[in-house]
């Protein structure tokens, strides 16, 4: 077994190797490297921290079940992201499905704030800019806000957020620059240059 | 280039996802146009903004909470529901049902083809074409060998349907000519033969009820071929003998 520090220069494959194994230090040692990045994926989709702890949380039980299907192809962000999304599709269908059966009317947008809910705290902490920004970013189709969050927040390469997306990587430049233009509208004036 | 091709590219040259070229021709623009300039800053500060205000406020590290789920049994957990809807797979069998009968409809030409596989073999060989006139048909008499096959081609189609000999003079079977004389360790390689222009020696003509072949022996082999209208071809292979 290597030593901890032996670990933390290993590449992600190699470390995932190693916990496909059932070394759970090898799995810490992922989870430490990138639980902050699939942190923020998921508070940028859904705006609610518990919500993001959770998901994570269940992003990387799912890694850690699938790993006997773990096979070092291509980049591990790729596919850690790849069952992210997976599991945010699901719990969005899922909120979509009580949403509409509480409802009883119609369901056509998804709205993140109506299905998770802001405290009154939280929309107190959140500034104008915040609102703003979040807004405009609820008011994007699903995968131009994914599009944008995995690139300018994560700051994942095209090819891999295609990988993620499952679509070509001209699609993501399309969407991202889709949303970026949306954006810019919604922000124009706020931003200090 | 014109400021609304640089601002179109701005994103991208942020990226760095532009050609050289590209990069270097933004790059100049930008030294020069104020509006450009001040375009890049906005979307460097849209990004900058929407970066901070998407960074989750706080990062609690769970995995301590995790650990005891890890150490149950390996399990995959359940099948992931498919995102198609159900018409979207109804069209997509259908769909694979007309690509296997468009397949199968392409095959069956390759697999007759499959199935009469010594014609193949023979026309990989290259047979040759061997014309000769009616009138030309060479005579069997002095050729045992084409007589001793002659007399086992006849027997063969007199048999009825069961295999059986059809009446009391037909008699026992007659040995093949080539058998006898067939020893396995001397057996010729088939791919030997060649064809572009055989050194026919002998030939001559079994006539039966049904066929008509011509039998030649080159290099070491007898080939047997059969007519069609107009010329000899050697589409039946090549005998070792």
């Amino acid at each position: 077994m290597p030593s901890h520090q032996a670990l933390g220069e290993l590449s992600d494959a190699e470390v995932m190797l190693q916990a496909q194994w059932g070394s759970e230090r090898a799995f810490a040692e992922l989870y430490g490297r990138h639980y902050r990045r699939l942190l923020d994926f998921f508070y940028g989709l859904s705006r609610d921290v518990q919500t993001a702890e959770d998901l994570c949380h269940e992003t990387f039980l799912r890694l850690w079940q699938l790993r006997v299907r773990y096979r070092p192809s291509g980049s591990f962000p790729a596919y850690l992201f790849t069952i992210a999304r997976h599991i945010w599709m699901e719990r969005r269908r899922q909120a979509r499905k009580e949403n509409c059966r509480m409802q009883n009317a119609e369901c056509g947008m998804w709205d993140v704030a109506d299905v998770y809910g802001l405290g009154p705290d939280e929309q107190a902490r959140l500034s104008e800019l915040d609102d703003r920004i979040f807004a405009a970013l609820d008011n994007l189709p699903e995968e131009q806000r994914m599009a944008f969050i995995l690139r300018t927040v994560e700051g994942m390469s095209l090819e891999d957020i295609a990988v993620v997306m499952q679509c070509p990587v001209n699609t993501v430049r399309s969407r991202r620059l889709l949303a970026i233009k949306r954006l810019r509208e919604v922000l124009r004036g706020l931003l200090v240059l | 280039m014109e400021c609304h091709e640089v601002q179109s590219q701005l994103v991208r040259y942020l990226d760095n996802d532009l050609s050289p070229q590209q990069h270097d021709a933004v790059e100049d623009h930008l030294d020069h146009c104020y509006l450009c300039t001040e375009e890049l800053h906005e979307t460097v500060s849209l990004f900058d903004t929407c970066r901070d205000a998407l960074r989750c406020p706080e990062a609690r590290n769970r995995f301590e909470e995790l650990r005891p789920l890890l150490r149950r049994p390996a399990s995959i957990g359940p099948r992931p529901q498919s995102p198609l809807r159900p018409y979207q797979i109804v069209a997509g069998w259908v769909a694979l049902a007309a690509v296997a009968i468009l397949l199968i409809s392409t095959a069956a030409p390759v697999v007759r083809t499959i199935r009469g596989l010594d014609l193949l073999v023979a026309r990989s060989l290259n047979p040759p074409e061997i014309v000769l006139p009616v009138a030309d048909e060479p005579d069997t008499k002095d050729m045992p060998f084409l007589l001793a096959w002659q007399t086992r081609v006849n027997w063969a189609e007199s048999l009825d349907k069961d295999g059986r000999a059809g009446n009391d003079t037909i008699g026992p079977r007659p040995q093949s000519p080539l058998r006898p004389h067939q020893p396995e360790a001397s057996v010729p390689e088939p791919v030997s033969l060649q064809v572009s222009d055989p050194p026919v020696s002998e030939r001559g003509l079994i006539r039966s009820k049904t066929k008509c072949h011509l039998v030649y022996e080159t290099g070491g082999l007898w080939v047997v071929a059969a007519r069609d209208d107009r010329a000899w071809r050697a589409d039946y292979g090549a005998i070792q003998i």
